[in-house]
């Protein structure tokens, strides 16, 4: 099925305010505002994690591309696509902010970087703390996650009632179950 | 037409209060580490659990002067918190390791096998050992130099001259990164000097002298061992074990005990007094019996101290439950029940009357506590502060060290030589219990004033309070090459609070602490 935006006309100019134009324009606001927060924090994790920082670069980059595109209208299956990728890389922040991930440096991996190897040592001998892989939250990084809720809540707005429908669900089981998993990790 | 219903935001907002709360709820919550720590209602009340005396080690076999001795560092289960199964790692699987009773002039040969797993369960790292006898004066290449490290599957024999007066030492790790860590786990234990003069005092002896090695412990529901960090300022637990029980009931007969009591603990330091206020006698510290004894009503003891206490059970009727406590000194970190340590019951029954007295002189020839500061060659100031997120000495850390390929050195002097060392620590914050590996020390001064009562011999490691500034005195007999000095906080320690000095012996050249590496298994005769 087509997008359900028609926000230009053939000259490609705006013509007037049309359904949908106030979701488009936060969804773009949203994805902009992500894409520049995953790029700021680039620099900070390069000396911790490349892998991490090519991430954070990634995203950033494809997030403001997403911006630019929105306003020019997308497929259902693209915008569907869209929120499938925001609904991961939330999951992954939840995650990163309450779960050990086996892929986060520790806190004090810095500081690990910091020795020098031990001679005739296997590994680095360094302790890690259950706990120490959970990033803490941050202004910057809720105000991202802000961002893409935006993003996603106007994203899905834009799709036709059924499709919305599904995809509100999927949403909000996802949202149960992890609230589910964690009190069962609490209890 | 783009519109959403009421139910798409009830929908949407389902995810968007999880997406924020979760995290949130994550960040209020507290350290992941602390989620399963058993409840206090689940610990044992204290004085129910029946105190006990560490297992002995005797040699494998004996020459004409050295006894051989054999320990694997390896895992085991035992039953700390009753019900429970905690796996510890034990010298031998116990914890604390076995208690070593040597005779000055015998030398000892410890062979220590590291059969501990690949990697420790829950903190991920290989767990290399590098085990000091503390107290003792070893050559350098069997001092647990923290950066000669034995891995899991190699093994090491150290060589301990015991030739140093009668006292109280103890053996545990000291491998570079996670000393904290593998000493909680249980690596340590203690080890026993005697001579002549300690022999024939008639102080208490044989079944009247007994090992306390106090530690503080953290668990988690499941019985396993908690460690919790408090941001690199220690590890504090909720459980005081005395010889692995936690809060035990010691049955005492109507006379004097002597207890050498060592404190274990990663970070945690006390002040021990008993329930009615009675005085203890302190008859030795550290290095050995002091010249003459000290009454106390309370003794403050910081990690890796040793101090031996006599206590006179005959004062009370039998039947009556004497506890000893312990005021914490401050900035320690406390639960319920820390004020506790252990109970003695008194009992009517029969007992040996045999060394039930404390002389008025002990041991007056203990040689560092007959210097002055007149004695003293020169000065040398050490402080001792936190500096961003590492613990430091005069600015330098362990890395320094290691980065300097283990040439960088906090002092060089020479052999024989006394000095005077001036600790400082500038903070109210924390205090350190500072160790100097190889001599033995004297007290000049605390803060000006003269050292406390139970400090009046000699010693290897000094509590350095807060805002405090300690004078030692050192006469750097013990022998000569590269030694370290360090805070045992193991803490601390593991976050660089540890330097190195060096002992010039002339023209003589040094062991150096590398020169006996560990090898790898099968091991060969011992």
């Amino acid at each position: 099925m087509a997008t359900t935006i028609p926000s230009v006309s053939s000259s490609g100019s705006i013509d007037e305010p049309l359904p949908g134009e106030g979701f488009v324009l936060a969804a773009a606001m949203g994805a902009a505002m992500a894409g520049v927060i995953h790029l700021v924090v680039v620099p900070g994790h390069w000396a911790v994690s490349a892998p991490m920082s090519a991430f954070f670069l990634g995203v950033g980059v494809a997030q403001l591309v997403l911006a630019a595109a929105l306003g020019r209208g997308l497929p259902d299956a693209v915008l569907v696509g869209v929120i499938s990728a925001h609904l991961a890389i939330m999951g992954l922040y939840v995650a990163s902010r309450t779960v050990d991930l086996p892929f986060v440096p520790p806190h004090d991996a810095a500081h690990e970087m910091e020795h020098l190897p031990v001679p005739g040592a296997v590994g680095n001998g360094i302790p890690t703390y259950p706990g120490s892989r959970v990033e803490p939250v941050g202004v910057l990084d809720l105000l991202c996650l802000v961002a893409e809720l935006v993003l996603v809540i106007s994203v899905a707005a834009l799709l036709p009632p059924r499709l919305r429908g599904i995809m509100t669900t999927v949403m909000a089981c996802a949202a149960v179950l992890a609230v589910l998993w964690r009190v069962w990790v609490l209890s | 037409m783009v519109d959403l219903t009421r139910r798409d935001v009830a929908k949407l907002s389902l995810l968007g209060g999880a997406a924020v709360a979760l995290p949130l709820e994550r960040a209020i919550g507290g350290p992941a580490t602390l989620a399963n720590r058993i409840a206090t209602s689940a610990l044992p009340l204290p004085f129910t659990v029946p105190f006990a005396k560490p297992p002995a080690i005797w040699p494998v076999r004996s020459d004409a002067t050295t006894d051989y001795y054999r320990v694997s560092m390896e895992p085991a289960m035992t039953e700390i918190i009753p019900g429970l199964q905690t796996m510890v790692w034990g010298y031998n699987g116990s914890v604390p390791g076995p208690t070593f009773r040597v005779l000055k002039g015998r030398q000892s040969v410890v062979r220590q096998v590291n059969n501990l797993p690949g990697r420790h369960p829950v903190l991920d790292y290989t767990p290399w050992t590098s085990v000091h006898l503390h107290g003792s004066a070893s050559l350098p290449q069997y001092d647990g130099y923290a950066s000669d490290i034995c891995n899991p599957g190699q093994w090491k024999d150290y060589v301990y001259p015991n030739k140093q007066q009668a006292r109280t030492l103890w053996y545990h790790d000291h491998g570079v990164h996670h000393t904290a860590q593998n000493v909680f786990m249980g690596l340590a234990g203690m080890y026993i000097m005697t001579d002549a003069v300690e022999q024939a005092l008639p102080i208490p002896h044989g079944e009247y002298d007994v090992p306390l090695i106090v530690s503080d412990m953290m668990f988690n529901a499941d019985g396993s061992l908690l460690f919790n960090l408090d941001e690199d300022s220690g590890f504090y637990g909720d459980v005081i074990a005395v010889n692995g029980r936690p809060w035990p009931l010691m049955k005492v007969q109507r006379r004097k005990y002597r207890f050498r009591i060592l404190n274990a603990s990663v970070s945690r330091s006390y002040r021990w007094s008993l329930s009615d206020g009675r005085p203890m006698t302190v008859i030795a510290s550290d290095a050995g019996l002091m010249a003459a004894p000290r009454n106390v009503t309370s003794l403050r003891h910081a990690p890796a101290e040793r101090y031996e206490v006599v206590i006179d059970f005959a004062r009370y009727a039998p039947g009556t439950r004497i506890t000893l406590r312990n005021s914490s000194p401050k900035n320690n970190v406390n639960f319920a029940n820390v004020d506790k340590v252990m109970a003695f019951e008194v009992t009517g029954d029969p007992f040996d009357p045999a060394n039930n007295t404390v002389p008025a002189v002990l041991e007056p020839y203990q040689p560092v506590m007959a210097l002055t500061a007149a004695d003293s060659m020169r000065t040398r100031q050490f402080v001792f502060r936190r500096d961003g997120g590492e613990w430091v000495i005069n600015n330098r850390t362990w890395e320094d060290v290691v980065r300097s390929n283990f040439t960088l050195a906090l002092a060089t002097t020479n052999k024989n030589d006394v000095e005077t060392w001036e600790l400082r620590n500038p903070s109210g914050g924390w205090h350190h219990p500072i160790h100097v590996h190889l001599v033995d020390f004297k007290i000049l001064s605390r803060n000006g004033r003269p050292a406390q009562p139970w400090e009046q011999g000699a010693k290897d490691v000094v509590f350095l309070g807060e805002n405090e500034t300690i004078r030692l005195l050192i006469k750097f007999d013990g022998g000569f090459g590269k030694y370290m000095m360090h805070c045992h906080n193991l803490v601390h320690e593991d976050h660089d609070m540890m330097g190195q000095f060096v002992v010039l012996d002339g023209a003589n050249v040094a062991d150096d602490p590398f020169s006996v590496p560990a090898r790898n298994l099968p091991e060969t005769p011992l």
